[in-house]
């Protein structure tokens, strides 16, 4: 993920939608200037404790995708069809060029096939595309 | 006088049973000759004069994920706060809601836009 955005960041606009947890503990651990493991994250209840539990995740993880964090009834999640995790490729129309979804949703090699796809034909969806 | 009683409720029971067996009989008849008259859905083309096989859906196996997003269909806008990182004290940042918002339709009328969707756990 990290890689593809340093490859195509002047060309494509990335963003990381940091949504619901997928996996919470029953009592999370209150965020803070240390950084907290997966097994210590809770289900935020508010949008900053949301924040608090991405800043750990791009810490943790090592990535600086921008990120833009779901709201609390998890509209992104709903609309993106989301099952633990998502990918979307959007051509410069709006229109869907890639999606995954599922415990293995996030799939920056299919994603960059979809990029570069976009990218030969002016940011344009071709005709034909992929989806998994 | 009791025999003469019990004769005709013993012939009652008798043609009741008889007629229960033969109904009985009848229905497995009926569904043992089903599958000779008509074709298994989704199996195969259907014969000339029986009904047309209809495919049947796939069984669901487990836990069903979610449908695709159709490719070439309109993407569902958003609109949502960035993650404002500010710096702490020991040299590490902390997150916290952005004031601006970005609603994505606005930024894919300039370039392709990729999305990851998902949680640290």
């Amino acid at each position: 993920m990290q890689a593809l955005y340093v490859a195509y960041k002047d060309k494509v606009e990335f963003f990381f939608v940091y949504t619901r947890e997928a996996h919470p503990v029953r009592e999370g651990k209150e965020g803070g200037p240390a950084p907290r493991t997966p097994s210590e994250i809770g289900e935020p209840k508010t949008i900053e404790e949301r924040a608090l539990a991405a800043t750990d995740c791009i810490r943790g993880l090592k990535f600086d995708l921008p990120v833009l964090l779901d709201t609390m009834d998890g509209h992104a999640w709903g609309v993106y069809h989301m099952h633990q995790a998502a990918t979307a490729v959007i051509d410069v129309d709006g229109r869907i060029a890639f999606h995954s979804r599922g415990p293995q949703g996030v799939q920056p090699g299919e994603a960059e096939k979809a990029l570069k796809q976009l990218l030969a034909s002016k940011g344009r969806l071709a005709d034909s595309g992929s989806s998994r | 006088m009791r025999r003469r009683l019990a004769r005709p409720v013993l012939r009652l029971v008798f043609v009741l049973l008889a007629a229960t067996l033969a109904l009985g009989h009848l229905a497995c008849v009926g569904q043992e000759q089903r599958p000779l008259t008509a074709p298994l859905q989704g199996r195969g083309p259907a014969e000339p004069g029986n009904p047309p096989a209809v495919a049947r859906p796939p069984r669901p196996q487990g836990r069903e994920l979610p449908p695709l997003l159709i490719i070439g269909q309109k993407a569902p806008d958003l609109e949502l706060p960035r993650l404002a990182l500010k710096a702490a004290r020991d040299g590490t940042f902390i997150g916290k809601v952005g004031g601006e918002k970005v609603r994505l339709s606005s930024v894919w009328a300039r370039k392709p836009v990729c999305l990851f969707l998902s949680s640290y756990t």
